[in-house]
């Protein structure tokens, strides 16, 4: 079991479901998110344009992955930078490593990284008695309290405001009053410090422009900014799939990144950095390290699920996701949550750990429909289910949705949702003819002796609502 | 130590193809932002840089010309009861103006940023200056961002280490979006390590979505605009 997901997969799902605060508060964002994302699609005027055009670059770019890789490591180093190739998580925190060790670091100031997330960066520092502090409020926040991001964009969207205040009460060993500029003040003062003193800064990279060797970092808070000015030292880690082929690629999907993700035009800080200070710079750091990490992405070239390496982890699919809603970021255990995240993580660390993940969606196609790049997330959970089918791994899924199916009989949005769910869930194990000779669960026991019919394409309440009560009649009588 | 050839050869193999020594870009003829600020004058980006910079709480005073600059900033400065200033020394006029706008002021600390100056003790004072004052290279209509260039005199921390951020910026230079100013920058990025795309203040929503303002960077950011494109 890996440290990223210390539960079974079905309690992680009660935990969340347990969670009113959790819920609720996953309704407003969602709700707040969508919204944002739509007002800002309108202003847009031509949102599938712009769709069809990020698609088809990020199609591009990783069809000739291997090509901009090798022109944008050059240019890091034309520009005095240092560029490692990762291919497992090992062996991009044994570089990171032995650079803390070299720099005889005390301390780590670090900005938002899901990549230093998935190679379990802190932890591996913390045993060197590295200090590695998160500096994007939310991370800091989840941080203290040990957990780990719960969403793309707003990692601590599940803890509220009381144990916020209280997580920082131990910090400052005092009480403080709940109240968000207070709190926000609170840790403004105290990572200040921080920045101040650390020996090394640590980013993501939200993308890497290859003709130039530029790293191009966003964020609202600025903390990105100071993480790769004040320390001597910078450590990009980025997942290889980061890269555009120029700054006009660019504009494709930096457009798109703020406005799927929160509904913001653009972020208040976009920061293109190239190289390390120059000669005549005070500021900024002395040296650049650029981790490149494969750590499983290349498991999806070649194959049918190539495109989730086009994501650009605007967060847009948790937002419209249903059983996100209602089960939580942590529900998924692995580092990237939601749709993507279901269909991202048995890609990256195998089904070992992670068979239930691609179950849990309802397929109600929101996400594809959503996805500011066209990734087709739920055909591919369907993929992924029959993959898992071919293997021979899904009795214990089988139950697990089932257990769904029970909690869904309570819930009247949930039961809809389940009657769609039905076609595509049963649709592994149907043969040719539409029949299903080796059904699960409950089914199995009819199915050993006879064949049961696989539910129609359309359902009757689907039917209903297109044709109504008239059915079939144009006049609409 | 994972080698660069394997880890690119890997990728060809599963790619099904050798790494390609030239790759055909696609290319377009038309681009989904084309329509986008279409048809607008000067005056009409430049008022709507403003709404949209204000609609984000950041200030713009509108100044008509360079001249009026020295006196706009200075009774800016004395009415917000500003104390210790740290600024660019910028090579255009702009710049020029401000430094001696600066340097004329009585009872204010100015700090400038300076290739020469200790590294430590410039931290120090853009940490400690309740304003930062630097001149934006371009500002985007469609977004009220403000483009900074940062390298040498023109330091990055200034900008960000202080409680406000004060920009300079001519209206001459608001340019429509992001497409216009990513147009340049495959040949501006090799001379300058860090540019800096700024809208608005430090914000954060990671508190039960309640917005706060000033969470790393500035809290404010204020834009003296000279109207200079209505000459
Ligand atoms: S899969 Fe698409 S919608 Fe989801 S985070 Fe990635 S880019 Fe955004």
């Amino acid at each position: 079991m890996s440290l990223s997901n210390p539960l079974p997969f079905k309690q992680r799902v009660e935990q969340g479901l347990n969670d009113p605060f959790l819920r609720q508060s996953l309704k407003n964002a969602q709700a707040r998110f969508r919204e944002g994302k739509q007002r800002a699609a309108q202003i847009l005027g031509n949102l599938e344009e712009w769709r069809t055009r990020a698609e088809a670059i990020r199609h591009h770019t990783i069809e000739h992955l291997d090509y901009y890789l090798d022109q944008f490591a050059t240019n890091v180093e034309n520009n005095g930078g240092t560029v490692f190739f990762a291919e497992t998580e090992q062996e991009a925190v044994d570089y990171l490593i032995r650079l803390a060790k070299a720099k005889q670091a005390k301390t780590v100031i670090k900005s938002k990284s899901m990549v230093s997330e998935e190679t379990h960066v802190n932890k591996r520092l913390e045993e060197i008695g590295v200090e590695a502090i998160e500096s994007d409020l939310g991370e800091y926040i989840i941080q203290l309290a040990k957990e780990m991001p719960s969403h793309i964009i707003a990692p601590a969207i599940h803890k509220n405001r009381r144990q916020i205040a209280q997580l920082f009460a131990e910090v400052a060993g005092k009480e403080l009053p709940e109240d968000t500029s207070a709190l926000t003040r609170f840790a403004r003062h105290q990572l200040r410090d921080k920045f101040l003193n650390a020996d090394i800064g640590i980013s993501g990279c939200n993308f890497a422009v290859a003709e130039t060797g530029s790293i191009v970092l966003v964020s609202n808070e600025g903390n990105a900014r100071l993480t790769t000015t004040l320390p001597k030292t910078h450590v990009v880690m980025m997942g290889m799939e980061r890269i555009v082929p120029t700054w006009e690629d660019l504009d494709a999907v930096l457009s798109l990144l703020p406005r799927s993700a929160t509904g913001q035009k653009i972020t208040s800080y976009v920061t293109a950095l190239t190289g390390p200070r120059r000669e005549n710079d005070q500021d900024g750091p002395e040296e650049m390290h650029v981790i490149i990490v494969d750590n499983g992405r290349s498991n999806a070239l070649g194959t049918e699920y190539q495109s989730i390496l086009h994501c650009i982890r605007c967060g847009a699919c948790l937002n419209v996701c249903p059983v996100y809603r209602h089960i939580g970021g942590h529900a998924y255990g692995g580092v990237y949550t939601g749709p993507v995240g279901a269909v991202l993580t048995p890609i990256l660390e195998g089904f070992d750990e992670w068979e239930e993940l691609p179950y849990a969606s309802s397929l109600c196609g929101a996400c594809t429909e959503t996805c500011p790049v066209k990734i087709p997330l739920h055909d591919m959970l369907i993929d992924l289910r029959r993959d898992e089918v071919d293997e021979k791994r899904s009795p214990g899924v089988e139950r697990f949705i089932f257990r769904l199916f029970g909690t869904a009989m309570n819930n009247p949005a949930l039961y809809r949702l389940g009657l769609k769910m039905a076609k595509h869930l049963l649709k592994p194990f149907a043969d040719d003819e539409g029949f299903l000779n080796k059904g699960p669960g409950p089914l199995k026991a009819w199915t050993e002796e006879r064949d049961f019919p696989a539910p129609a394409k359309e359902s009757f309440r689907e039917w209903w609502q297109r044709a109504g009560r008239y059915g079939g009649d144009p006049d609409g009588r | 130590m994972a080698d660069r050839q394997a880890f690119l050869q890997k990728i060809a193999h599963k790619l099904g193809r050798p790494t390609p020594t030239q790759v055909n870009r696609p290319r377009w003829t038309r681009h989904p932002w084309d329509h986008l600020c279409q048809g607008l004058t000067q005056s009409e980006l430049v008022d709507q840089f403003e709404q949209e910079l204000s609609a984000l709480t950041g200030e713009v005073v509108r100044i008509s010309t360079l001249q009026e600059l020295p006196e706009a900033v200075s009774r800016w400065i004395q009415e917000e009861g500003c104390k210790r200033i740290v600024a660019w020394q910028h090579p255009s006029a702009a710049g020029q103006v401000l430094t001696e706008t600066l340097n004329q002021l009585r009872d204010i600390h100015t700090t400038y940023w300076s290739s020469s100056a200790g590294r430590e003790a410039l931290i120090a004072a853009a940490e400690q200056a309740d304003l930062g004052l630097v001149v934006a290279e371009h500002g985007l209509a469609e977004t009220g961002t403000v483009v900074l260039y940062n390298r040498g005199e023109q330091g990055r921390l200034v900008s960000l280490l202080p409680t406000t951020c004060g920009v300079i910026l001519h209206g001459s230079q608001i340019i429509p979006r992001l497409t216009q100013v990513l147009s340049q920058f495959k040949g501006i990025v090799p001379d300058y390590s860090c540019i800096n795309l700024i809208t608005g203040p430090s914000r954060s929503a990671d508190i039960e979505m309640d917005l706060s303002i000033g969470v790393h960077g500035p809290g404010r950011i204020v834009v003296f605009l000279i109207d200079d494109h209505l000459s």
